[in-house]
């Protein structure tokens, strides 16, 4: 079924985050956004995932004083950690 | 209520810098934020109480009225906003030992975290302690009091396949609010939505602030290409392929609609190949008028036939003779 996915100007305004800010971790490889090509109308796009993602790099910019580099050793151990967590709890079952 | 010591919380002196307190809280938030503690249930709770002392005392405005009169600041912000002209002395005075029960409800909000990141942080549990619970008020609860503002309108891109553009599906999907809460939003997608078409569903949007309406939701809505139906405008193309006698002499091909139907489709003889007929009707559904519909336009694919029979090269070259086409050396058997 559909998937949903939003633009740049939702994302922005729904996050309270400057487009510079978006690109700028897309450009560093903190988040990947779906290109557009295939999709046709114009603009890069968003899903439900990202927006999430989004929320916590910038939350953990702000509470945690971290800078890019920071974040993505933090956002590399954090998802390490995650993909653990699901294994064992996947043995556990 | 419990009054917390907010520069206990944070570890800092009365006289602490700004510095020294951001200093403090993010060295406090990066052991107990529950973003690099998932489900620690402890963290979270200490992290609260972190998080709240640093909304405080990060703000001069607050922390110099939260100095003055402690847990009974936010009682005189609601009273300076009720139009109370007092200073906070000669309101710690005035108010002196008959504060202690519930104060009025506060307008003052949770600033430092937004109310998605808490619902994030948090689920559904209130993030603020039981000290201020009733003080701070739900969150959103106090933006701005007295004009009502229409909510913001969404904008949220939502893919459908050619099938689905021609049914018009509904399509079920989640959204977050800015108020943290999920909420699922059933729409009817019209039939014949064309590629780029921005669908809208009226107050599906933010919600509205002070009593305002919500806001609306537009699905900017993108079809798939189709691997074998093409789309022009509400008209449909799609390749049928004919076995070489059927073209020659004529008689009917099966095509499938995209309603999932088949249809019987003459071929008349003699048909060449690229032949385009028509099926009217048979299209997208018009978007303003879905009763009715563009044409189907079926483009005929001659198949030569391959594998030949030792027979059916004979059959082709006496064909050729009969019809005066004179054969290339090797071309016959």
């Amino acid at each position: 079924m559909a998937e949903i996915y939003y633009r740049i100007e939702t994302v922005c305004e729904v996050l309270e985050l400057s487009r510079a800010q978006v690109r700028r971790y897309e450009q560093v490889g903190l988040l990947v956004s779906v290109d557009d090509g295939e999709r046709r109308t114009a603009g890069r796009r968003y899903s439900e995932e990202d927006v999430r993602r989004l929320r916590r790099l910038r939350r953990m910019q702000r509470d945690l004083g971290l800078n890019l580099a920071g974040l993505e050793v933090a956002m590399h151990l954090l998802e390490q950690i995650e993909a653990l967590r699901r294994r064992l709890g996947e043995g556990g079952s | 209520m419990e009054f917390r010591d907010y520069y206990a919380t944070l570890g800092v002196k009365k006289d602490a810098s700004h510095k020294a307190i951001r200093s403090a809280f993010r060295k406090l938030a990066r052991e107990h934020h529950p973003d690099v503690n998932p489900g620690n249930k402890e963290a979270e709770a200490r992290f609260k109480e972190i998080n709240e002392a640093h909304d405080v005392l990060s703000d001069p405005e607050k922390r110099k009225l939260y100095d003055q009169l402690g847990a009974r600041w936010r009682e005189y912000e609601q009273y300076r906003a009720s139009g109370g002209t007092a200073t906070p002395a000669e309101f710690a005075r005035a108010t002196e030992g008959a504060a202690a029960g519930a104060g009025p409800r506060a307008s003052s909000r949770y600033t430092n975290a937004t109310e998605d990141d808490l619902h994030d942080l948090f689920g559904q549990e209130s993030p603020y302690s039981d000290f201020f619970g009733d003080l701070f008020g739900s969150a959103g609860g106090g933006r701005g009091r007295s004009v009502p503002l229409k909510g913001s309108d969404i904008e949220a891109a939502v893919t459908v396949s050619l099938e689905d553009a021609f049914r018009g599906p509904s399509v079920t999907f989640t959204l977050t609010e800015p108020s943290g809460t999920a909420r699922t939003i059933e729409a009817a997608i019209p039939r014949g939505v064309r590629d780029g078409s921005r669908v809208r569903l009226a107050g599906q949007g933010n919600p509205g602030r002070n009593g305002g309406p919500p806001g609306d939701l537009y699905l900017v809505v993108a079809v798939n290409p189709h691997e074998r139906f093409r789309r022009e405008g509400d008209n449909l193309r799609v390749e049928a392929p004919v076995n070489l006698t059927t073209c020659m002499l004529g008689g009917e091909v099966h095509v499938r609609t995209l309603k999932g139907s088949r249809l019987a489709v003459r071929i008349p003889p003699e048909t060449q190949n690229g032949t385009v007929i028509r099926l009217r009707g048979q299209g997208m559904p018009h978007l303003k008028n879905p009763s009715a519909a563009g044409d189907l336009f079926v483009e005929v694919r001659a198949i030569l036939p391959t594998h030949l029979t030792a027979e059916q090269r004979a059959l082709f070259a006496r064909l050729a003779e009969s019809r005066g086409e004179p054969l290339a050396e090797g071309g016959a058997a």
